[in-house]
């Protein structure tokens, strides 16, 4: 039986047959093959076929793969100076003399600088002299902020967003926010984002329009009213008859009218709808569900079962409100269904969010994720008066954002999933962590803080990170 | 933060560090301290530090 396990996988290595078999019979098993040399295999084979067995299944994929990454990284560095020009390409003039200007005096000033800083200088008329001096200005300012190689921004950030978050009041403030649609806030809300949850308990989206339409009230009204999920039982009345054992559903015409649609649609809908056993009928303004003869208990289900059929809305999506916003039109939701709000016409793609970060990472992708993550992290500062400096937050959410998927911040996430024994170890279950490392045989590279602490040793940051040399004063040149 | 030959203050805390340590365990100093009233290592440390005499720097992983 092990003989011809080995002999499949060989196979499917991509081997021959005969080969695949001659290794198998000498008793070989894949291990044994994949770590073999090919002088190894020269006992058993012939030199070509020897050779070919270490292309397909040998352990040779090592060396390939480090010039691959070599290669990768030299494309990326071109590629970043390419889209760095690139995104210089559609700014206007002041935006460009002062990328030259800052360039020739070897500054260097990010795209989102010298965009800010063109925005602002446009308003105004500045000699070439004032130029200078300003950018000088600008560059100190900038080096000022930067921050010291080493530094434990970590600690750093985690205080100054844990501080602020002692303040903050425990009561939820509902109705705060958006006219009637009460959105979790506090600390709760900053735990909830922090958490990465599935579902927020107060989804909600922003729905924005198309540019045509978003001063139009009657058409927002009209795409709100299709966003929001509505039933049965708020357009008809549902009557019960047990003499005929049936159901007879009378849409009402006003409101029908009012959300589109009409009573073909809706015993469609009921047609369609799996809790539904009886025989679904249309008359003239009215709609007959008939049951089996005798059977009451499945009548009456059936009546509950209509009234709660969906006739149209999104799924998730509980009401919606329109607010007026500067001249333009905006719905907000109770519930959230990103990607189908996307999909729907007059609906501004680009602008219409939601506060789930984990949504936006399922509909949009990670970074959209992280910054959703800054956004409403902010914003929950911002409503309680809390001022924390948006780098802190900045660095939450490309912690739980690195890895390319959202990550929690805490047990199941980030802490959880730290590639160190001694700092897993050092979070939760100590001893289930450091028996499993044991079984493992699990390596502990001592790179981060936690580890070193533990085993005695400076950690590495800050002066601890440091390494001194001695250099020889006479050969020194300055 | 504008650092002394462009050392960060980790890096320069770490050299005060390390010459205090030379100088109180006897080294001879590299200025003059006749006039000085302290005799505290680290003192004359960051003194020779500032006039950039020490003949420590550090290793960088970067550059």
């Amino acid at each position: 039986m092990a003989k011809k396990d080995t002999i499949n996988a060989l196979i499917r290595r991509g081997l021959d047959e005969e080969i695949a078999e001659k290794l198998a019979e000498e008793g070989l098993l894949l291990g044994d093959v994949r770590s073999a040399s090919k002088e190894d295999l020269t006992e058993y084979l012939s030199d070509e076929e020897a050779k070919e067995v270490v292309n397909k299944v040998g352990k040779k994929k090592k060396k390939k793969k480090k010039k691959k990454k070599k290669k990768k990284k030299k494309v990326d560095d071109e590629k970043l100076e390419e889209i760095y020009d690139d995104k210089f390409e559609g700014l206007d003039g002041t935006a460009k003399k002062i990328k030259e200007l800052s360039e020739s005096k070897g500054y260097h000033m990010s795209h989102s600088v010298i965009k800010r800083l063109s925005e602002g200088i446009d308003d105004h008329e500045i000699s070439e002299d004032e130029y200078e001096d300003l950018l000088e200005m600008v560059n100190e300012r900038l080096n000022n902020r930067k921050i010291d190689s080493k530094e434990s921004v970590g600690i750093v950030g985690a205080q100054s967003i844990g501080e602020p978050g002692t303040q903050m009041t425990m009561r939820t403030f509902h109705h705060a926010g958006v006219a009637e649609i009460g959105v979790t806030q506090g600390l709760p809300r900053m735990i909830e984002i922090v958490d990465a949850r599935k579902v927020p308990s107060t989804p909600s989206m922003e729905v924005h329009l198309e540019e045509e339409i978003k001063g139009d009230k009657e058409k927002a009204k009209k795409i709100a009213s299709r966003l929001e999920i509505t039933r049965l039982k708020e357009i008809a009345d549902v009557e019960i008859d047990i003499a005929e054992t049936c159901v007879t559903i009378k849409p009402d015409k006003g409101r029908m009218k009012k959300e589109d649609i009409d009573i073909g649609e809706i015993a469609k809908k009921l047609n369609k709808k799996r809790g539904i056993k009886g025989e679904v009928e249309r008359e003239k303004d009215a709609i007959k569900i008939s049951v089996e003869e005798g059977k009451f208990s499945l009548l009456y289900e059936t009546v509950e079962e209509s009234k709660e059929t969906k006739i149209k809305g999104l799924k998730g999506v509980e009401r919606g409100v329109i607010r007026k916003v500067n001249d333009e039109y905006v719905i907000y939701t109770e519930g959230s269904n990103l990607e189908d709000v996307l999909k729907m016409d007059g609906v501004d793609m680009e602008k219409t969010i939601t506060n789930s970060p984990t949504e936006i990472y399922q509909v949009l992708g990670v970074e959209a994720a992280r910054k959703s993550i800054i956004r409403e992290a902010k914003d929950t500062l911002d409503e309680q008066g809390l001022e924390v400096d948006i780098r802190h937050i900045m660095l939450v959410a490309d912690v739980m954002t690195n890895e390319g998927e959202l990550n929690a911040i805490g047990r199941h996430g980030v802490s959880g999933r730290k590639t160190s024994v001694l700092a897993r170890a050092a979070f939760e279950i100590t001893s289930q962590h450091l028996l499993r490392a044991a079984i493992l045989g699990e390596e502990d590279k001592l790179d981060g803080v936690a580890e070193n602490v533990i085993v005695g040793q400076p950690i590495t940051q800050g002066t601890g990170a440091v390494k001194v040399k001695y250099t020889n004063p006479s050969k020194k040149d300055d | 933060m504008m650092m002394n030959k462009g050392y960060t203050r980790f890096e320069k805390a770490r050299i005060i560090g390390a010459r205090s340590l030379q100088i109180s365990m006897g080294a001879p100093t590299l200025l003059s301290i006749d006039d000085e009233k302290a005799l505290d290592p680290v003192d004359i440390a960051i003194k020779e530090f500032e006039k950039g005499v020490i003949p420590i720097t550090v290793m960088r992983e970067e550059e």
